[in-house]
């Protein structure tokens, strides 16, 4: 069984969680865009909600914002309820995903809005006002209009006029989905310094999944408005939970097997459409004979041109079909004897192009009993 | 934008001009006549505007115009931004689509149609409450009724047009809804609410088949005046009248226009930054304002 280091926060039993979403459901009309959902969320910890669209996601965080009453459960926040209390007197605050700068503002009273509505006196409300904007390097920025400003510099807007009420959590909408690819790694790496900096926690919701993998200090994916696993991006990536996940997040090799063997560290299954038996060393109890789906990532399985001694398990072979070069790493699509196609992919470790196997020709395949993801059907 | 029309266009965009401005142009032209037959070109004169000036009944239905003008203008505003705000921001409610509907309805029924039921309306509560009494005040409750709904019109599609976001973003910051509507959505849909106000100015002031079903005795409005008059034969005067009341719309919209064509360049430019275009994503600012 693979083991995953778990964030800090989780480990500590006595710690009490920032947020806690219990059983909330809504439903716009009879469909229930956010299912049963129970969620606990730590203190500085950069939670990413990730899902395609229409999965509940950005429903969720209208909820925690309070955009959205739930039509049944309960939102507490350092154990007080949250459930009825309206939008402008939580201490969260949500960053948009049109970012929503006021149009008819300067940057300066778009920032400086929050704290006016608060009542601070003019005097510490320009002081605040000018550390946010220097925090996010718009210092001289002050005097212009959302509209005179670049993609990347309303987006630094938004944060800034979010971040200064200090709330105690930030809710993010795809905070990075305007920007170009460049722009979102390095805005990436500063919205994980700010963070770190703030010490403030993130909701982050997002459909990208290198976004979370990057960003985030557990992942929560979601899927019909239920969330159908949460955990660090490597247990979601590494463990997958289900089906849903598995296919979800990164590509995935996944066949349908039954179980016909087991032993105290091995259960073996046998794969019709990979012609051979599949043997991992973790699975959750199954019954003989039990169908299950196995999940094989493409970086996992080893490939050769040699042949290899026959009835091995975890091993099979193939026509090379195609070969996707994609710059840092290659796929490659092998064909079994049965026609089921496995995606395979190598990094580019090499220049030149001799180093990949040509088309056409038997790859012998294999891959470990660890990298086997076993999911209950 | 600098593109060169060709020929044949420009030609018919002058037949178009020709044809939209010819009469105003000629009724202004005659309004210079010295004769006092309409039809006939005697000379060049200011005479006719000296007796417009004498003319009492005529300086008095054009001030009561004025006055019934700009109290259904602001009404209008008022009660139709009301309405567009109930129509666009309340989600679904029940009776939304019937009161959308009956909103609408003033923009589509005959004049006649409305001046005769309201005519009813008025006589009826009057029989019944001794309220209100035939005259100016029926006039503005009826023009303020079918010009609420060309402001709502307005006032909702700058509304729609305008992301919620904008509004939630500012509860989210601490903003109760009151503040909400004065700091956020109200600076916001200003030019559509002045665009209103023009509109219902203008539509309360020509005017002529609702006013004369609902007015008294002693209540005439300037449209009342002139058709009466017009009915007992042209008079260089009434040229005049019209004149002077083209001089002071085309006022009117010019000083609008002006200031709203200056707010939405100070929106786009600040002198000395050169202004990047931000991928095409273009806030509502940068329209033109409706109307």
């Amino acid at each position: 069984m693979i083991r995953h280091k778990k964030h800090p926060a989780l480990h500590d039993p006595s710690n009490i969680p920032l947020l806690e979403l219990r059983c909330i459901t809504r439903k716009f009309g009879v469909f229930p865009a956010v299912n049963e959902v129970s969620l606990n969320v730590y203190r500085g910890e950069i939670f990413c909600l990730l899902g395609g669209s229409g999965c509940g996601k950005t429903t969720l965080l209208r909820l925690i914002a309070g955009f959205e009453k739930p039509d049944s459960g309960k939102i507490l926040l350092e154990g007080q309820e949250l459930t009825g209390i309206p939008p402008y007197d939580r201490p969260v605050n949500m960053m948009f995903q049109s970012y929503a700068l006021f149009p008819h503002m300067t940057v300066t009273q778009n920032v400086g809005f929050g704290l006016k509505q608060a009542g601070l006196p003019k005097n510490s409300l320009r002081t605040r006002v000018a550390e946010m904007l220097a925090l996010v390097k718009l210092s001289e920025f002050g005097a212009r209009k959302p509209h005179q400003l670049s993609g990347g510099q309303q987006q630094r807007v938004a944060l800034a006029r979010a971040l200064v009420l200090q709330p105690k959590i930030l809710l993010l909408d795809e905070p990075l989905a305007a920007l170009d690819r460049k722009l979102r790694e390095s805005t990436q790496a500063e919205l994980k310094g700010l963070q770190e900096q703030l010490g403030i926690t993130f909701i982050v919701v997002t459909h990208d999944q290198n976004e979370a993998m990057s960003l985030a200090t557990r992942i929560g994916v979601m899927n019909n408005g239920k969330i159908q696993q949460t955990g660090s991006p490597r247990e979601i990536y590494e463990s997958p939970a289900n089906h849903f996940v598995a296919n979800f997040v990164g590509d995935v090799n996944l066949f349908e097997g039954e179980l016909i063997e087991w032993g105290p560290e091995f259960f073996r299954f046998r794969v019709h459409e990979a012609d051979c038996i599949f043997r991992s060393s973790a699975a959750s109890e199954l019954p003989s004979g039990a169908a299950a789906s196995l999940a094989l990532r493409p970086e996992k399985i080893a490939f050769s041109c040699s042949p290899m001694p026959n009835g091995q398990d975890n091993a099979t072979s193939g026509t090379l079909e195609s070969v996707t070069y994609l710059g840092d790493l290659s796929l490659l699509s092998v064909r079994l004897a049965s026609g089921r196609r496995i995606k395979i992919s190598r990094p580019n470790a090499q220049r030149e192009e001799q180093d990949l196997p040509s088309r056409g020709q038997t790859l012998y395949l294999r891959w470990s009993a660890d990298s086997l993801v076993v999911l209950p059907k | 934008m600098n593109t060169r029309r060709s020929p044949p266009m420009t030609l018919w965009l002058w037949i178009c001009f020709a044809f939209l401005y010819f009469p105003i142009l000629s009724l202004i032209i005659y309004s210079f006549n010295v004769s006092k037959l309409v039809t006939v070109w005697a000379g060049f004169s200011t005479q006719s505007y000296a007796t417009l000036w004498k003319n009492r009944q005529i300086l008095e239905a054009a001030l009561l115009s004025v006055q019934i003008g700009l109290a259904t203008a602001t009404l209008a505003v008022v009660f139709g931004t009301l309405l567009a705000l109930c129509l666009t921001r309340l989600g679904r409610f029940r009776g939304r689509s019937l009161l959308g509907g009956l909103a609408s309805a003033p923009l589509v029924m005959p004049e006649v149609i409305t001046g005769l039921s309201l005519l009813l309306l008025f006589v009826s509560l009057e029989k019944t409450f001794g309220w209100p009494k035939r005259g100016a005040l029926t006039i503005v409750i009826a023009h303020t009724t079918f010009a609420m709904a060309y402001v709502a019109v307005i006032v909702q599609s700058r509304l729609s047009a305008m992301s919620v976001a904008l509004e939630e973003a500012a509860q989210d910051l601490g903003a109760h809804p009151p503040a909400v509507f004065f700091q956020i959505t109200l600076p916001l849909i200003a030019p559509a609410l002045v665009a209103g106000w023009l509109l219902a100015f203008t539509l309360s002031l020509d005017d002529l088949v609702i006013a004369s079903f609902v007015s008294g005795p002693g209540a005439s409005t300037l449209p009342m005046v002139i058709y009466s008059k017009v009915r007992l034969g042209l008079s260089p005067e009434v040229n005049a009248l019209a004149s002077l009341l083209i001089l002071l719309v085309a006022l009117g919209v010019t000083v609008v226009g002006l200031l709203l064509g200056q707010k939405s360049r100070d929106h786009r430019v600040v002198p000395g930054v050169e202004v990047k275009k931000v991928d095409g994503r273009l806030d509502d600012d940068r329209r033109p304002p409706i109307g």
